[in-house]
């Protein structure tokens, strides 16, 4: 069995363009997936990715100035009316904001420029800047009146995202709203986007804004994280039709009667392909989540246990994948062709990529779809992958990866069935 | 020691084998004859255990294989017609896979897979890559992963076809020594009457898939011992003559070659004045003419009325 084993790593070995495009193409499609549609060149250290223009309309003093006005006039004790007026001088809600430009933590993910509204809109529309915090006037007169005195609507902030509104300037919409959510500044979020529905509904990474916390009660995802699972369950499909293809072109038909000959089972034959399918799978996203967790910095898991299930759910994925490869195997030898190894990655890997939501967020698919997906074993892989990273318990993986192992079963008891054995004598 | 009995082999319509017959001795060698689509490898697949036979069977010290076809699977070293081999990989790593397979490990592996690497020629370059390998080299490889577990009969289906000369002497002369130095019995299948001719002890003919013709080469090429070869070479073609030739009923066959006719007449009915005469006729210009002894192809040609390649 062992030698079955090593036979068929080595044949891999020897191509390495074919073996390097298996290992490398997720790794190659997440960056370029996770920085196309984010836009974020997330995890850099140094890592400024985009500008955002400040406008800020309006005159604090004079806000202040007119809110201690109306504080004068009201009818409480001059005592109380002082102070007020001394917490107002002391706490302006545009302050809360500049200080949060300020931070280290904002400052690596977004660089601020002041500018009045129309350069702040040309630059948008000039693509210099990807969103533009518009601060209108009476904010902080209106603010300070429904935080101090609970009258009023409040104000609103305003971000206004263009034409080309890049997932950045989606994050910078979430910061936004969680400093207002997190500092009650008597303020709502009005959103001016260009151009509707084009982000995709990632939050960012918390760990880049230090102590912001998100309001989600999940642990929120980058799309670079997104896609790292995303390409990694999808090219792991791949690695079945390969090791099938691979028996195939290595003529197996004449091999394969050596091995007859030779008194043993040709079982040997099927279950090597099917163990090094899975040993392939494993080890390609074991390299791609390491990358992607050490180079692109896609994420991070807090202790051993979360990378323990990770862990868990690549190998439950990778054993269901090896029952492909076998299928696939035993298919091609008993059609002594390789049209169906060629139909699987030619289209069927596609279908089920999409189908499985490594194209697009399942959430962003119709239902009828994204239910189809829970039945494919990347879709299962995938779902488990998120749902993990996001905190959710095993509980909740759970029944994906039992669905995934009794995908295993049926697939190898199909691909035993199919297999020639009609060639023993 | 192991036998066929009326082996037959049907695919769909197609008669493969039918009612083949054959028997081999320990330690003889035995060549099978016969154009393409004779049947010859389905034959020996059938006998190899790799084939099941639509009816008939085949025995080893006369017990049906088809029951129990580990027995001779132990014993028997198949050389495929076509290469049974990684390409991607070495010929040490081939080697070791398939020796492995048969169980052999450790040190009684590497000495074995050095003794077939010798007997083939091939140690020097026993690490490079068998798809670098030239066609007689795969062939010599081929053949040395059928000899790693001593097998003691070794079945060769057309091993020096698609080969230059010098590798297919080169197997030749190994075929030889491996029946005379090792005592190997060895069962050999071409389309190539020399080498049949020189390396067997008894020959099969096949035809269609069936065994025409079964004897030494003496015995067979006596089946034509009544008759004789006369080749005539002509400075260009000449249909008349090749009609008249035909025409004439003291001439048993008549065919034409590339450089003039082949005949074959009754022997010492002095056909050649005949021949000359005719020539003369048509003012053919005779640039050669040759009497032969009946070879293998004459018997081949003799029993179906065609070449052994066309
Ligand atoms: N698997 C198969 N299915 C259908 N027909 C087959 C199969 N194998 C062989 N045949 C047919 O059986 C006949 C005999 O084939 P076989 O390969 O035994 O000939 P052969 O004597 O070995 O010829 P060659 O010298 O070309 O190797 C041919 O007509 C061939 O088309
Ligand atoms: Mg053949």
């Amino acid at each position: 069995m062992w030698s079955f084993l090593k036979k068929d790593i080595l044949v891999l070995f020897r191509d390495k363009t074919e073996l390097a495009v298996l290992l490398l193409m997720p790794l190659v499609l997440t960056s370029i997936l996770g920085f196309a549609l984010g836009g974020v060149m997330s995890g850099s250290t140094e890592g400024i990715s985009s500008s955002v223009a400040f406008v800020q309309k309006g005159q604090t003093e004079q806000d202040v100035k007119r809110f201690k006005e109306e504080v004068k006039q009201l009818p409480i004790p001059d005592e109380a009316k002082a102070q007020i007026s001394e917490a107002v001088d002391s706490f302006q809600p545009v302050n809360v904001i500049t200080d949060v430009f300020n931070s280290d933590e904002f400052n690596e993910m977004f660089q601020i420029k002041s500018m009045n509204e129309t350069d702040a809109l040309s630059a948008l529309s000039n693509e210099e800047v990807s969103a533009i915090l518009i601060v209108p006037e009476d904010f902080t007169y209106e603010a300070l009146r429904k935080m101090v005195l609970e009258q009023g609507e409040g104000s609103e902030l305003i971000v206004q995202t263009g034409d080309h509104s890049s997932f950045s300037a989606s994050i910078f919409e979430d910061v936004i709203e969680i400093i207002i959510n997190q500092l009650n500044l008597g303020s709502a979020i009005a959103k001016e986007t260009g151009e509707e529905g084009v982000v995709p509904s990632f939050e960012n990474d918390s760990s880049e804004l230090g102590d912001v916390q998100s309001v989600t009660d999940k642990k929120p995802m980058s799309p670079l994280q997104y896609y790292t699972f995303a390409m990694g369950v999808m090219f792991a499909l791949y690695v079945g039709s390969t090791m099938a293809h691979k028996g195939y072109v290595e003529n197996f038909q004449n091999v394969f009667n050596r091995i007859i000959l030779s008194g043993k089972h040709p079982m040997m034959y099927l279950s090597g392909k099917g163990i090094s399918t899975m040993l392939l799978v494993f080890i390609q996203l074991v390299i791609l989540f390491t990358i992607s967790v050490l180079v692109l910095r896609s994420f991070m898991m807090d202790d051993i246990i979360e990378w323990a299930g990770i862990a868990l759910i690549t190998f439950v994925y990778a054993i269901s994948i090896g029952s492909v490869g076998a299928l696939l195997t035993s298919i091609t030898m008993r059609a002594n062709s390789s049209s169906i190894t060629g139909v699987f990655s030619g289209g069927i890997v596609s279908i089920l990529a999409f189908l499985g939501g490594s194209f697009v967020p399942k959430t962003q698919l119709p239902e009828f779809i994204s239910v189809l997906g829970g039945w494919t074993p990347n879709g299962l892989a995938l779902t488990s992958y998120l749902q993990w990273s996001q905190g959710l318990g095993f509980d909740f993986i759970l029944p994906s990866l039992i669905k995934l192992l009794i995908f295993t079963i049926i697939i190898l008891s199909i691909s035993l069935m199919i297999f020639p054995r009609k060639r023993v004598v | 020691m192991l036998e066929t009995v009326n082996l037959k082999k049907v695919f769909k319509q197609n008669v493969a084998a039918d009612d083949v017959n054959l028997y081999l001795d320990q330690g003889e060698s035995v060549g099978l004859l016969g154009p393409n689509g004779a049947g010859k490898s389905t034959t020996i697949s059938m006998i190899s255990t790799l084939l099941r036979p639509t009816s008939g069977d085949v025995k080893w010290h006369g017990k049906s294989v088809i029951k129990n076809p580990n027995e001779i699977r132990d014993v028997l070293g198949v050389v495929p017609q076509e290469i049974a081999l990684y390409k991607e990989l070495s010929a040490l790593e081939n080697l070791k896979f398939f020796g492995k397979i048969y169980g052999l490990k450790g040190k009684q592996l590497d000495k074995k897979i050095q003794e077939v690497l010798e007997i083939v020629g091939l140690t020097e370059r026993q690490k490079d890559l068998v798809k670098t390998y030239s066609g007689g080299m795969k062939r010599r490889i081929n053949i040395a992963v059928a000899l790693l577990h001593e097998p003691v009969i070794i079945i060769m289906d057309e091993p020096t076809v698609g080969i230059d000369p010098q590798s297919r002497n080169y197997i030749l002369e190994m075929v030889r020594q491996l029946k005379e130095e090792k005592g190997m019995t060895v069962l050999y299948t071409s389309h190539y009457m020399e080498e049949v001719e020189r390396l067997c002890d008894r020959i099969y003919i096949m035809d269609h898939g069936k065994v025409i013709a079964t004897g030494t080469k003496e015995e067979l090429t006596s089946i034509l011992s009544s008759e004789e070869t006369i080749i005539v070479d002509f400075d260009r073609p000449y249909p008349n003559l090749v009609n008249k030739l035909e025409k004439n009923e003291s001439i048993l066959q008549v065919t034409e070659t590339d450089n003039g006719i082949k005949l074959i007449v009754p022997k010492g009915s002095r056909q050649l004045g005949t021949i000359f005469n005719l020539a003369e006729k048509e003012e053919a210009q005779i640039t050669s003419i040759n009497v032969q002894v009946p070879t293998l192809e004459d018997v081949f040609l003799h029993l179906t009325g065609r070449k052994l390649r066309d």
